[in-house]
């Protein structure tokens, strides 16, 4: 539980950082056309961001098929429930 | 009339209950639409290819399902390789031939097979499903379909004159989604989709071309004024031919991709190309720009850089549209124009969101006014660049 508030935090933290949005909440039907500056190019920074921060690798196509937050926070946690075993 | 008597009976025989998987059911009926529409030899050809591919790809999926992903990789990418080297050698030498003037039944003789195999290759969107197919069985999580099966990916009937590309994935949804009842509604909305494609195509397209240019005249562009026209003309045809597919798509349940999504209303050169073909778009972000993106990102760290890096995938993802339309210098010098404008938008697009213009109501106001002007006007001098290239009669 508290491993998931962690990596929710961090996920958090990244998109207001990187899309310059303080408020910006993060729910899970929330898709890049929503958010100004979410463009293809972001998404590869974003993924990079989180790649780091969280220590995780992301595929190629998972990186790719991803529609909205809900389905980044479930691979997210699926990649660092793999991590910590 | 026969294509359309041929789509009825397509859509009552895949709602019969068989124990096939619907992927090898819709191939079999395809390969007889294909044969019956384009003769056998494109039939022969789409057969062949299917099974080509399939049996480069076996020891691939083998590998993979062996945990043994290097040597997948290696096997993917000299299935790659392969296809590659057919589709530039006959973009190299086929088409420059054809360019040149030479009539296509010189190549019936003892390079017919060969000819006739590059030809399926490189005709009309197939090359691009074969390079989604590779990709999602060698690097993605896709299953490898038995070659049958294939021939109804790489060729489909409704989908082989002009796109749109659907990416393997989607396609192979056709086996996991259960078939919906046929309801009046769903029919409605499908003869809604092809009634409006066929308008596009058959009325607005047809009656540009024959006011400019008459009903025999060749399609030439020589001023920016003509090139302004005949993008127009081009997107009628065009969407109207993937409306049409769309429909059909949507009347048998066989997965076809959107491919225009009013791309006149664009606010950036970016966003056009976001909204014109959109298939394409799909494709060469998911195959090309973001493996490489990731990659040269991974590599280098700096912040600051980021647009930089964005740029190299960018340049080689607009070389690769442009190259697969034509091999040509200037094709190439618009691909990499193309990118740069695209890099200098985002800058601009990054400082605007920095200084919060977007919540600005006059701001995005002013962008939508502005901005589809800008968009065409580029596009337009762009394609006037190359009209040559394309409208050649």
């Amino acid at each position: 539980m508290e491993c998931q508030a962690t990596y929710e935090e961090t996920l958090t933290d990244i998109f207001r950082t990187l899309f310059h949005q303080p408020a910006l909440e993060l729910t899970d039907d929330l898709t890049a056309k929503q958010v100004p500056g979410w463009d293809s190019l972001n998404h590869v920074n974003l993924i990079i961001q989180i790649e780091e921060e969280l220590g995780i690798k992301f595929r190629n196509d998972e990186v790719a098929k991803l529609v909205n937050v809900g389905e980044l926070k479930a691979m997210v946690r699926e990649k660092v429930a793999q991590k910590t075993g | 009339m026969g294509l359309w008597a041929f789509v009825a009976v397509v859509h009552i025989l895949l709602y019969v209950k068989l124990p096939v998987p619907m992927s090898s059911r819709f191939a079999v009926i395809n390969l007889f639409g294909i044969w019956l529409f384009f003769g056998p030899e494109a039939a022969g050809m789409l057969a062949v290819l299917a099974f080509g591919l399939w049996a480069m790809l076996w020891p691939t999926a083998r590998f993979k399902q062996a945990g043994r992903e290097r040597l997948a990789s290696v096997f993917g990418l000299m299935s790659l390789l392969f296809l590659v080297g057919l589709f530039v050698t006959y973009k190299l030498y086929f088409d420059k031939v054809l360019i040149s003037g030479q009539a296509q039944e010189d190549h019936t003789g003892s390079l017919g097979f060969v000819y006739g195999l590059l030809r399926i290759v490189s005709f009309s969107y197939v090359f691009l499903r074969a390079v989604d197919l590779i990709r999602s069985v060698a690097w993605g999580a896709e299953r490898l379909i038995n070659p049958i099966a294939l021939t109804g990916y790489l060729g489909p009937f409704h989908m082989l004159i002009a796109g749109p590309i659907s990416p393997y994935a989607e396609h192979l949804e056709i086996d996991n989604l259960p078939r919906p009842e046929p309801t009046f509604s769903h029919l409605l909305n499908c003869a809604n989709t092809i009634a409006t494609g066929l308008f596009f195509k058959v009325v607005i397209a047809q009656a540009m071309k024959i006011f400019l240019f008459g009903v025999e005249g060749a399609i030439v562009s020589t001023s920016w004024m003509d090139t302004a026209y005949l993008l127009t003309y081009l997107f009628f045809d065009f969407a109207g031919y993937s409306l049409i597919a769309l429909g059909i798509g949507r009347l048998l349940h066989v997965p076809t991709p959107l491919n225009f999504d009013r791309p006149y209303l664009a606010c950036s050169v970016t966003e056009f190309w976001q909204r014109w073909h959109k298939s394409l778009g799909v494709f060469v972000r998911n195959n090309l720009f973001m493996p490489l993106h990731l990659f040269l990102a991974r590599r280098v760290r700096r912040r600051s850089l980021s647009p930089f890096v964005a740029l190299v995938p960018l340049v080689i993802t607009f070389i690769f549209v442009a190259m697969w339309h034509r091999l040509t210098i200037p094709f190439l010098i618009w691909g990499i124009a193309m990118a740069i404008i695209m890099v200098i938008e985002k800058l601009v697009r990054d400082r605007f969101i920095y200084v919060e213009w977007f919540k600005h109501k006059r701001a995005q106001l002013a962008l939508r006014v502005v901005g589809p002007f800008y968009a065409l006007c580029v596009i337009i001098t762009s394609i006037h660049y190359i009209s040559s290239e394309i409208f050649t009669g």
